[in-house]
């Protein structure tokens, strides 16, 4: 067996009544770059947050870097970037340089604040204020945070809402670049699919269950698509 | 007024006022810069509502009232903090209940055991004449044990403030930490009301704050600049009070009113 990691056995969620997660098997290798999809409604998020310890499953065993969910201390090997990133309030008073070392939150080092931010590109900003930035600035400025830690494994829900397309070009280019040169483990949850296939090594795709697991150029191949959103969606594939 | 401003520094009650009234301003927007930025300003009003009900016990019973007010609001304050975390009711609500409750409690208290109403008086509104030497020391070490606690606690509470989910993931223990502040808060404004009065510490917490939010600096900055306008308030809402013979808790809401006004205009 390789490094994992991330592995579901068996993962059940339910919400009241409403059955969010049946059955999920995943595993996750080192070096990956993992895009999980599916429609509005589909538990990809729920999947997230079972994987993250912020909610517990129903039944199934959660592993992370080949240890047990409820043994796991080391959150620091995690960074995340989370769905609302962007959203924060507007008026709170906080620069580039500050949120960016509550990701390397029990030490004040300034060369990895600054390491982060020239990973992502955004090092003359360091003293702006977040909110006086653009959207896909501040997301940069999110993976930076995430990656003040030095984590192995980055984790990002829904990164590009929001976002115009040259910010998101330049967006996949870092993480690819993450990926590849920093040798991190990516797990990318996203709705956009005509973007998330161009970009990920393997995917995932799940509405409940796992519809299906590997190559995204096998995906559009095949009639998932049609089966998950309905007949007649256009499928349009974005070049670099 | 024809009076030499110095004179304030013969009267030992004046002198208790001013020792006091310094710890407050700094504590008042250092506890008050997380409520803002959590959009939780109404805690620090909902907590000085119930701690009114813990000075009513303690004259009631004849117990140090700050004592029996800073037990109270924390109590208040743990269940608050419990009941947030219940879907079925919404934080706002919540709030509502423990406000309006606690002065209610007050109430009820004052009516059962009348001939207290002028020492309660200066628990409402604040007075500068009726800092004891035992609420001076209480002040001071309660006063340390928090600003530590805080300096200890720093990035987890901005972290908590700026992304709770975010904190959770980096392993934060976001449950202890969110009832460590506010029984923080509790204690804090169980000391102000000496000074300042139940019914105006909150403004305190939050106006110095919410002007220094205009200046658009980074974080530790906008603390820095709403300690320095809560301690200018502090200081010229005493003076004034001392030599216009104004009530001391209104005064200061004033200064730091004025100040806002004037940070205001100069952004705009």
């Amino acid at each position: 067996m390789n490094d994992l990691i991330i592995q579901l056995k068996k993962v059940n969620y339910r919400y009241n009544d409403l059955r969010v997660l049946e059955d999920i098997d995943l595993e996750v290798e080192k070096k990956e770059f993992l895009g999980i999809i599916g429609p509005n409604g589909s538990g990809k998020t729920t999947l997230l947050k079972i994987i993250l310890g912020l909610i517990p499953p129903e039944n199934g065993e959660v592993f992370l870097f080949q240890k047990p969910i409820s043994k796991f201390k080391d959150w620091q090997k995690i960074g995340y970037v989370p769905q609302k990133a962007t959203q924060f309030d507007k008026n709170f008073p906080i620069t580039v340089e500050e949120v960016v070392s509550l990701g390397c939150l029990h030490t004040v080092d300034h060369k990895k604040i600054e390491n982060a931010l020239s990973i992502v590109e955004m090092g003359k900003f360091r003293k702006r204020r977040i909110s006086d930035l653009s959207g896909g600035q501040q997301q940069r400025v999110f993976i930076a945070k995430a990656l003040c830690s030095s984590p192995e494994l980055l984790v990002l829900d829904e990164p590009t809402v929001g976002i115009d397309s040259n910010s998101q070009e330049k967006f996949y280019d870092i993480l690819s670049h993450l990926n590849k040169d920093h040798s991190i483990t990516i797990l990318l949850v996203s709705h956009d699919i005509d973007v998330v296939v161009n970009e990920v090594g393997k995917l995932v795709c799940i509405n409940k269950k796992l519809v299906y697991e590997g190559q995204p150029k096998e995906f559009i191949k095949k009639d998932y698509l049609e089966k998950l959103y309905g007949k007649g969606r256009k499928f349009i594939i974005h070049g670099h | 007024m024809g009076t030499n401003i110095l004179e304030i520094f013969k009267y030992s009650f004046m002198l208790r006022a001013l020792e006091a009234g310094i710890i407050i301003s700094i504590l008042a927007p250092i506890i008050g810069i997380f409520l803002v930025s959590r959009r939780l300003s109404l805690i620090s009003d909902t907590l000085s509502h119930v701690s009114l009900a813990g000075v009513a016990i303690g004259l009631l019973l004849g117990i140090y009232p700050v004592a029996t007010a800073i037990v109270v609001s924390i109590l208040a304050g743990i269940l608050i903090e419990k009941l947030r975390g219940d879907k079925n009711i919404s934080s706002e609500s919540t709030l509502a209940m423990f406000l309006s409750g606690g002065l209610a409690i007050a109430v009820v208290l004052i009516s059962l055991a009348k001939g207290f109403n002028t020492d309660l008086f200066s628990y409402l509104f604040g007075s500068i004449t009726t800092v004891t030497v035992s609420d001076l020391w209480t002040i001071l070490i309660l006063g340390v044990i928090i600003l530590v606690t805080i300096s200890l606690f720093y990035k987890d509470f901005l972290y908590i403030a700026f992304d709770e989910d975010g904190a959770r993931v980096a392993g934060l223990p976001v449950k202890f930490l969110n009832i460590l502040y506010i029984v923080l808060t509790a204690t804090t404004v169980s000391l102000s009301m000496r000074i300042v009065g139940v019914l105006l510490i909150g403004a305190l917490m939050v106006i110095p704050v919410v002007s220094a939010i205009q200046l658009k600096l980074s974080f530790k900055n906008t603390l820095f600049v709403s300690i320095l306008i809560s301690f200018v308030s502090v200081i010229i809402g005493l003076f004034a009070s001392y030599f216009l013979n104004l009530a001391a808790g209104g005064t200061i809401v004033v200064v730091s009113l004025i100040i806002f006004g004037i940070i205001t205009l100069l952004k705009k």
